[in-house]
């Protein structure tokens, strides 16, 4: 088997019968065994139900039976999915010893998709606390320097991806946690239109910014994962009634004459990006308009007008999901997530609201702005990974954020590596598209990579 | 707000923060306090939709 694969790739030598689901998940099975030891992405690894699978899919590619383009894929889920018999625990000691009866609606429709599930990934603890030393497991570290961040909260499927341990898994973004660690991993994460993909039986953060969403090597990888999710939930109050189109469809189809606007102030101005991350992007932009796009400034509301409706909104809506064990098991949460989360608690109602009155005119400002482009690109956070032992306890607070713009508007945004900076650690740029174009946005990100050369490199730790 | 009143809404919460924390915990409420002032802006409530994804079609 070469080495590493994407998905796409292995997705055509396994319906070739070139590759065999076994020897797929057996190989990723010994890679977990060989980097996770250092890299702790596995809270737990599930390699009776990963053989099986994967021998269930050999069974349907040799017989004429194969689902799909994820049959016999490796993947893996976030720790706030719900899977049924298999323990799901947030990364948090509360829930410890919590093994669901059902699985979420996602990982339902990726195991009816064929894929082979190799276990469950770390988290921040409730996807906001971390990264944590004082939980019952350690925290996931950065496959490119393991001692550095590899953001979160959707850490393990960052680390995980990013050492070739997994091919795709699933993370869930309320703020920026599918599109940060995808940033900080060097890999691709999309955080679908709100609404596209179900949350139903994943544990909550922020009912109204929640997102689920897969990360994989390529975005080409992300548009084979997503097709297995997107579309209608009637067990997800927030599911929108619609029907995906089929992503693959114009995957290919370049470019040219796309229409992008760059807000160049937000990493300009607003939160001023690491050399690195704005050569990145400019180098991107080039890259675009080698390709036959169009490339406009577009300017929106500062960053911060963005980060203070949306972090009232995440801190409330949190602080009202955490504040009955708040009140009974205040010191079974580690110190990090206790310690954020306590700030909702100190939120006025009436600043909620105004919050969300605010937010909706936001999401005019996003719509008016969009209506002569196809797509945005700015940066998806400020510079390379730090080190895991020096990200402060309310950083994201500190300094506003890149991401949480586009859970205030509910529009597609993802991550796309844009090359490598100080230390070799990777960076990124971000990519928004209207709501439900998700399309638009594979489309871009594609052409970007096919055109570059970032997706050759591997962590040297695994290469 | 003065440490007294701040504190009685600490323990109004029913939280306990470590007391080397209060300080920055304090501070970072009265950032909270000027995002919430952001936020703020003279709008009828009357224009207030049912969801605030539920945006008028576009006019292109």
């Amino acid at each position: 088997m070469t080495e590493f694969l994407t998905i796409a790739e292995a997705s055509r030598l396994i319906a070739a019968r070139k590759l065999s689901p076994v020897e797929l998940a057996t190989t990723c099975l010994e890679r977990i065994k060989a980097v996770d030891p250092v890299l702790n992405a596995f809270l737990l690894v599930t390699e009776e139900r990963a053989l099986a699978d994967a021998k269930a899919a050999e069974t349907r590619v040799m017989s004429g039976a194969a689902k799909g383009p994820l049959d016999g894929i490796p993947i893996a889920h976030k720790d706030i999915y719900n899977t049924a018999g298999i323990r799901t625990t947030a990364h948090s000691k509360l829930l410890e010893d919590n093994v669901p009866t059902a699985d979420s609606t996602v990982v339902r429709q990726w195991a009816e998709a064929g894929t082979v599930m190799l276990g469950k990934l770390a988290t921040h603890e409730f996807a906001m606390g971390g990264p944590s030393f004082d939980l019952p497991w350690p925290p996931a570290r950065n496959p490119w320097n393991a001692d550095h961040f590899p953001a979160g909260s959707s850490s393990g499927t960052g680390a995980a991806v990013a050492a070739g341990m997994i091919m795709g898994g699933t993370g869930s973004d309320t703020g920026g946690s599918i599109r940060g660690p995808s940033a900080l991993c060097g890999i691709a994460g999309i955080k679908p239109t709100y609404g596209l993909c179900s949350r139903a039986g994943v544990l909550p953060l922020s009912f109204t910014l929640d997102h689920t969403g897969p990360m994989a090597w390529t975005v080409e990888d992300c548009a084979l994962l997503l097709q297995a999710i997107a579309g209608h939930d009637p067990t997800d109050p927030a599911s929108a009634a619609r029907v995906a189109p089929d992503y693959t469809l114009g995957l290919n189809a370049g470019v040219k004459g796309l229409r992008i606007g760059v807000v160049r102030h937000f990493f300009e101005d607003d939160h001023p990006a690491s050399p690195a991350t704005r050569l990145g992007i400019d180098h991107a932009l080039e890259v675009f308009e080698h390709l036959g796009a169009e490339v406009r400034e577009v300017k929106l509301s500062p960053l911060a007008d963005y980060n203070a409706p949306g972090w009232l909104i995440l801190l409330s809506e949190a602080y009202a999901v955490h504040e009955p064990w708040f009140k009974t098991r205040f010191n079974d949460y580690g110190e990090l997530f206790r310690d954020r989360l306590a700030l909702g608690g100190l939120i006025r109602a009436s600043d909620y609201v105004q919050a969300i009155r605010r937010r909706r005119l936001l999401c005019l400002e996003m719509q008016a702005a969009m209506a002569d482009v196809d797509i945005l690109v700015t940066a998806a956070q400020p510079a390379e990974a730090p080190k895991i032992t020096e990200v402060p306890k309310w950083a994201m607070l500190d300094k506003p954020n890149f991401t949480i713009p586009f859970n205030v508007t509910g529009n597609p945004a993802m991550s796309v590596c844009t090359g490598f900076g100080a230390g070799g650690l990777p960076v990124s740029m971000q990519l928004v598209a209207r709501p439900f174009d998700e399309a638009t946005l594979f489309r871009a990100g594609h052409a970007y990579e096919t055109a570059t050369e970032w997706r050759k490199k591997r962590p040297a730790l695994v290469a | 707000m003065d440490e007294m009143t701040f504190a009685a809404r600490v323990k109004a919460t029913g939280l306990t923060p470590k007391p080397e924390d209060m300080p920055k915990l304090e501070a970072l409420v009265r950032d909270m306090d000027r995002a919430a002032a952001l936020v703020r802006g003279p709008r009828s409530y009357a224009e207030e939709p049912l969801s605030a994804f539920r945006l008028p079609t576009p006019s292109r």
